[in-house]
C-alpha cells in the first residue's frame, strides 16, 4: 500500500469554459501520465457529447505520479467531476471522496453561479480549497479583481495560496502542483480497521462489465475478495481491482486513501449506487463494516417528459435502446407510457434539464432514432377528495378536476449571478416566472446575486435559455430543491381539429393560462405545415376553449409540368415529400412536426 | 431479330410485351436557340450537335426496331428541347427511318413540338406532308415582358402567328402550352391569354405551373431576391380561374394540366397516365415497356457515343398495380376503382388496395376525390393538391 501521508486526492471546481479541462491536461502532461504524443485536448471527457460541449457528463479519476520540491513522490489522485446542477448529487460524492479542491476561475471573467454552487459543495464536504486563476495570458485578466470577489462571495477559501496560471499555455501550472501537495491534507484512515470503500461512480464497460470507482475510506480491498454493497446487502466476488494512470491497470489492492476501481460480477447499473459504501461481506477472515460513509442518498428523477419513436415501428428499438443507455446512465428512469396522440413510448425521469436533452441527444445519436420529446414536466402532488395523495409526472395523467382537492409543486433556490446591467431583465424574468425574491446582492462593483424561489414547472420551460438570452450569456444560474407548496394549477389541453392531444397537455399557473394558451396556439401555427385540410388548434381548460387558431389548408400542391413518361422522377418528387411527412406524427387528418411537441418551450412565456 | 440496343434489359420480356399492343413512341431533339431561364431539362445550344444527334436517333430507331421485332406503333411524339429547328431534311430523314423500323400502320397521332419562334411555313408544310399531323406550341404567354424574363425567343403575336401559320400549314390539330405562376403575371393576364388562345380554334391547351425545383437562371433570380414568384394563393386562384374558364370556352379538362376540345386529346400523353407501353429514344428520354422501365442518359455526349448510363428499373407487382391510380388519378376519367380492386385480387394485393381506399375514404370525405359510378376522381381542388393524394402510392 501507499503511504496515506504521500497521497492527495483531489478535484477541480470551474465554471463552464474557465478552463478545467484545460489545466487537468496540464497536470496530466506535468506528471508524465499521458505521454505527450497520445495526449488531446479535454483528455479525461472521452465521450463526443462532452467534448462538443465542453462539459463533463461522467465522473473520472485518474493517477499521477509526482517528485514534489521536497524530493518526495507522490500519488496524485485527481477525480474530475460533472459540474452541472443537474449532477449536484454525483458531484458532492465525488468531492466526498478528496480532501481538497482547486477552485479554477477565468480571471477574466470572475466567479459564477455553478462555482459558487460547487465551492460550497466542497466547503461542506470538509474539503481544503484554494484558487487557481486562469487565463493570466489575456490581457482583460485581473487576477486582482477576481480573488477579491472570491474572497466577498465565497469568504471560506484560502485565497493566500492563490496561483496565477495561464493553463493554455502551461504557465505557472507547476506551481498548482508543489501546492496541490502543500495545501491539501493528506487522507487518514485505519488500514486494519473493516474496510470502508466510497462507491463516486460507476459505469458499464463492454469487456469488464459494470466498473465502480471507488475511494478507499478504512480497511484494504483486494481483488478475489467477498464485498458486500451496503445500501443493499448485496455480495460479489472481485475479480479485478485497479488504477486509472489513465488506462485501467491492475493492482493487487486498494488501501486507505487510494482511489481506483473495483469490478464484480455485477449485472447492471442499477444494482450500483453512487455514494454507495463498498465493505466486505462477513467470510472466515472479513467481517463487514458496522456503517455506511455518510451522504448516501437513492437519487431522484426531478424531470420527466414522454419520449416516443416518430415511426412506430421503431419501439422496440428504442426499448433496447434505453435499457442499452441505462447501462451507462442508471439515474435516468423510463417505464412505457402509452399516448393516444403518440402511440407507444416511455415517460423518463432525468436529473435535469441538461440530463434530458443529454439522453435525447444519445438515443438518437448513438442508435440512430428518430425521437418525438413532449414537454417537460415536473413531479406534481394531488390531494384527492377521497384524503388520498397521487404523485403525478405526466398532465395528461392528472386525475379528473372534480376528485382534486389541492396541488402542490416543487419549488427551488434558485442562485444567480450576473453583471449589474442585466439585473433589470432577470428580475422581470424571474417575476414573470412566478420568482420570489430572497435575495440582491452586490458583491462587487459590477456583479450581482440574486437569489429568488420559483416553481421548477416554470424554470423547465425554457427559463434557461431566456436566461441566457437576456443576459447576453453573461449570468450563470444554480439551483437546489427546497419544498412543495401549494398552488393554483390547471391543465391546459390544445385540441388539433377538435381532438385532444395528450401530449400537449401541461400544468399551468390559473393566473397565466390565457396568455399561455394564445401564445401556444400561435406557436403552433408556426410550426404546423399547411396541409390538405384547415386544421383549427384550440387550448382549453376543462371544456372551456380559452384561444383558438387556425392553419389554412395549402391551395396548391402538384405537378403540372410537360413530359409525362418521365414517371420515374415525379415518383422520386413525390417520395421526397413523404420522406419529409415520416418525420411527423398523423394526428387524424394532420401531419404534426416534433417540433410541435416542444413549442411550449419557444412561447415568449 | 438482333440483341437490344441497352443492356440489363430483358430481351423475350420486351418482344413480347412490343408485340402484345401498338406502342408510343417519343423521340426527344435536345437542341434549343437559347436556353429559357426556368428550363432544367437536357438541351443545349451547340447547335453543332445537331447532325450527330439526328445521325443517334436514326441508328437507334433502326437499332430498336430491329431488336423489337419492327413492333407497331400508334402514337408519335417529337419533343424536345425544340424539334422545329431541325432542318427540312433531318426531318424526313428521321421520319423515313421510323417507318422503315416500325410499323406505323396503326397510327393515329403523330405530334411535332414547336417553337413559335423558330417557324416558317414551308418548313411547317414539309412536316404536314411527311405525315405529322399534330402540333404543339411553347406559347406559355403573350406577354412581351413575361416571355423575354423567361428567356423566350419569341414574342406573344408570334405565338399567335405561328398557330395561324401551322393551321395554314394544314395542321388541324394544334395545341398551345400556357405557363402560370410567371414571376410579375397576373391573373387577368392569364385568364386573358387564354381567352385569346381558345379564340384561335386550337384545340388543345396544357396549363403547367412554373415550379423552380432545379437549379435554372430564374430561380437563381429568385433566390437572391431580384425577382418575386407569385404566392401560391394567386397561382392557385389562376389555375382554379383556368378550371372554370377554359370549359365556356370548349376546352374540357382531361387531366390536371391538359384541355381538349371533344376528341382532341392527346392520345399520346394519354397513354402515359393510362399507363400503355411507350419506347422513348433521345437523351433522358423515359421507356416503358413490360415490366421495366428506363430513362436514358442526360448526358448529350455521352448518350451521343452510347456511352451514357441509363436508369433501370424493373417493377415488381406491387409498384406496377400501384402506378394505374398513381396516374390515373392525374385524368378527370379517374380510376375504374372495380377493376382495379380485380387486379388486385388477381395479384394477391388485396391489403394494400383496401388500404388505399381508405385513404381515398378519406380524401373524399375532405372534398378532394368524388366518385362516379364505379369510378373514383379527383375534384377540382384535389388536382391542385394532387401530391399529397397520389403520394399514397409511391
Amino acid at each position: 500500500m501507499t503511504d496515506p501521508k504521500l497521497i492527495r486526492n483531489f478535484s477541480i471546481v470551474a465554471h463552464i469554459d474557465h478552463g478545467k479541462s484545460t489545466l487537468a491536461d496540464r497536470l496530466l502532461e506535468l506528471t508524465k501520465t499521458v505521454a505527450m504524443r497520445d495526449m488531446h485536448a479535454q483528455m479525461l471527457d472521452d465521450m463526443d457529447l462532452e467534448r462538443e460541449r465542453g462539459i463533463t457528463i461522467k465522473a473520472h479519476a485518474v493517477t499521477c505520479l509526482y517528485t514534489a520540491k521536497d524530493g518526495k513522490t507522490y500519488t496524485l489522485n485527481l477525480i474530475d467531476t460533472p459540474g452541472h446542477v443537474d449532477f449536484t448529487y454525483e458531484v458532492s460524492r465525488s468531492l466526498a471522496a478528496c480532501e481538497g479542491a482547486i477552485l479554477v476561475v477565468d480571471s477574466t471573467q470572475g466567479v459564477e453561479a455553478q462555482t459558487l454552487a460547487n465551492t460550497y459543495l466542497a466547503l461542506e464536504n470538509g474539503l481544503e480549497v484554494f484558487p487557481v486563476l486562469n487565463k493570466t495570458d489575456l490581457p482583460s485578466s485581473d487576477p486582482e479583481k477576481v480573488l477579491h470577489q472570491i474572497d466577498t462571495v465565497i469568504g471560506l477559501v484560502d485565497t493566500a495560496h492563490s496561483v496565477n496560471v495561464s493553463a493554455k499555455t502551461g504557465e505557472n501550472c507547476l506551481e498548482v502542483l508543489e501546492r496541490i501537495v502543500e495545501c491539501i491534507p493528506h487522507p487518514v484512515g485505519d488500514p486494519a480497521a473493516p474496510l470502508q470503500a466510497l462507491v463516486f461512480d460507476c459505469y458499464y464497460d463492454p469487456y469488464r462489465g459494470i466498473v465502480s470507482l471507488i475511494r478507499v475510506m478504512n480497511g484494504t480491498v483486494k481483488a478475489g475478495e467477498q464485498v458486500r454493497f451496503m445500501s443493499n446487502g448485496s455480495e460479489y466476488k472481485v475479480d479485478e481491482i485497479g488504477i486509472f494512470d489513465p488506462k485501467m491497470n491492475k493492482v493487487p489492492e486498494l488501501s486507505v486513501g487510494e482511489v481506483g476501481y473495483l469490478v464484480a460480477s455485477i449485472k447492471q447499473l442499477v444494482d450500483v449506487k453512487v455514494g454507495d459504501t463498498i465493505t466486505h461481506a462477513l467470510t472466515h477472515n472479513t467481517k463487514p463494516a458496522t456503517e455506511m460513509l455518510k451522504g448516501f442518498k437513492e437519487i431522484q428523477p426531478v424531470v420527466f417528459a414522454g419520449i416516443f419513436p416518430t415511426s412506430s415501428d421503431d419501439f422496440e428499438n428504442l426499448r433496447n435502446a434505453m435499457e442499452k443507455l441505462r447501462l451507462n446512465d442508471s439515474s435516468f428512469t423510463y417505464e412505457p407510457e402509452t399516448s393516444t396522440a403518440l402511440g407507444f413510448g416511455f415517460r423518463c425521469g432525468f436529473l435535469g434539464l441538461l440530463h434530458m436533452e443529454i439522453v435525447q441527444e444519445r438515443l438518437e445519436r448513438e442508435f440512430d432514432l428518430d425521437l418525438i420529446t413532449t414537454a417537460p414536466s415536473v413531479r406534481y402532488h394531488v390531494f384527492l377528495t377521497d384524503g388520498s395523495e397521487v404523485i403525478v409526472d405526466n398532465p395528461s395523467k392528472l386525475p379528473a378536476l372534480q376528485k382534486i382537492v389541492r396541488i402542490e409543486e416543487p419549488i427551488i433556490e434558485a442562485t444567480i449571478l450576473t453583471r449589474t446591467d442585466f439585473v433589470g431583465g432577470l428580475i422581470k424574468l424571474c417575476e414573470e416566472r412566478r420568482g420570489l425574491q430572497q435575495k440582491l446582492e452586490y458583491v462587487s462593483t459590477d456583479r450581482v446575486m440574486l437569489v429568488y424561489e420559483l416553481p421548477l414547472n416554470e424554470v423547465v420551460l425554457d427559463f434557461y435559455d431566456k436566461l441566457k438570452s437576456i443576459s447576453k450569456g453573461y449570468a450563470s444560474f444554480d439551483y437546489h430543491m427546497k419544498h412543495y407548496v401549494e398552488s393554483d394549477l390547471v391543465k391546459m389541453d390544445i385540441l388539433v381539429n377538435g381532438e385532444t392531444v395528450d401530449a400537449l397537455s401541461i400544468l399551468v399557473h390559473r393566473s397565466k393560462s390565457t396568455t399561455l394558451g394564445h401564445a401556444l396556439c400561435g406557436k403552433m401555427k408556426e410550426v404546423i405545415h399547411q396541409q390538405m385540410f384547415d386544421v383549427a388548434i384550440q387550448a382549453a381548460i376543462g371544456v372551456k376553449i380559452i384561444a383558438r387558431t387556425n392553419v389554412k389548408a395549402r391551395r396548391k400542391d402538384v405537378l403540372a409540368k410537360c413530359y409525362g413518361g418521365d414517371v420515374s422522377r415525379k415518383k422520386k418528387l413525390l417520395n421526397k415529400q413523404k420522406e419529409g411527412k415520416k418525420r411527423m406524427k398523423s394526428i387524424g387528418n394532420v401531419e404534426i412536426p416534433q417540433e410541435a411537441f416542444l413549442a411550449i418551450l419557444k412561447v415568449d412565456n | 431479330m438482333s440483341g437490344l440496343p441497352l443492356q440489363g434489359l430483358s430481351g423475350a420480356g420486351l418482344r413480347n410485351a412490343a408485340s402484345a399492343e401498338p406502342l408510343g413512341l417519343y423521340l426527344h431533339v435536345p437542341f434549343c436557340k437559347d436556353r429559357c431561364t426556368y428550363c432544367s431539362f437536357v438541351t443545349t445550344r451547340d447547335q453543332g450537335l445537331q447532325s450527330a444527334t439526328v445521325e443517334k436517333l436514326m441508328a437507334d430507331l433502326k437499332a430498336w426496331g430491329a431488336a423489337l421485332g419492327r413492333p407497331a406503333v400508334d402514337t408519335l411524339y417529337l419533343g424536345g428541347g425544340t424539334p422545329s429547328l431541325l432542318e427540312a431534311r433531318e426531318l424526313a430523314d428521321l421520319t423515313r427511318v421510323l417507318r422503315e423500323s416500325f410499323d406505323l400502320s396503326p397510327l393515329e397521332e403523330a405530334t411535332l413540338e414547336a417553337n413559335p419562334g423558330t417557324v416558317d411555313l414551308s418548313w411547317l408544310e414539309g412536316a404536314r406532308a411527311l405525315g405529322w399531323d399534330r402540333i404543339s406550341f411553347g406559347v406559355q404567354t403573350l406577354d412581351d415582358a413575361l416571355l423575354a424574363r423567361l428567356g423566350r425567343i419569341h414574342g406573344g403575336a408570334e405565338g399567335l402567328e405561328a398557330l395561324d401559320l401551322a393551321a395554314q400549314a394544314g395542321f388541324a390539330r394544334r395545341s398551345a402550352d400556357l405557363m402560370v405562376g410567371i414571376p410579375g403575371q397576373a391573373l387577368d393576364r392569364v385568364l386573358g391569354d387564354a381567352r385569346t388562345l381558345a379564340s384561335t380554334g386550337l384545340e388543345h391547351m396544357s396549363i403547367y405551373l412554373l415550379d423552380l425545383d432545379k437549379a435554372c437562371p430564374l430561380k437563381a433570380e429568385v433566390d437572391a431576391g431580384r425577382a418575386a414568384l407569385p404566392t401560391e394563393d394567386e397561382v392557385a386562384d389562376a389555375f382554379e380561374g383556368l378550371q372554370a374558364e377554359l370549359p365556356a370556352l370548349g376546352l374540357e379538362p382531361y387531366e390536371i394540366s391538359n384541355y381538349a376540345r371533344p376528341g382532341g386529346e392527346s392520345r399520346h400523353n394519354l397513354r402515359y397516365w393510362r399507363r400503355r407501353p411507350y419506347l422513348g429514344l433521345g437523351p433522358s428520354a423515359a421507356s416503358q415497356l413490360g415490366a421495366f422501365r428506363w430513362t436514358e442518359s442526360g448526358v448529350i455526349p455521352a448518350w451521343l457515343e452510347g456511352r451514357g448510363e441509363a436508369e433501370i428499373q424493373e417493377l415488381g407487382a406491387a409498384e406496377t398495380l400501384a402506378e394505374l391510380p398513381l396516374l390515373g388519378l392525374r385524368l378527370h376519367a379517374g380510376v375504374d376503382w372495380e377493376a382495379l380492386a380485380v387486379r388486385s385480387d388477381a395479384a394477391n394485393l388485396r391489403p394494400l388496395f383496401d388500404a388505399w381506399t381508405a385513404a381515398m375514404d378519406r380524401f373524399e370525405a375532405g372534398g378532394l376525390v368524388v366518385r362516379r359510378g364505379p369510378r373514383r376522381c379527383l375534384t377540382g381542388r384535389g388536382m391542385l393538391l394532387s401530391n399529397g393524394i397520389l403520394s399514397t402510392f409511391v
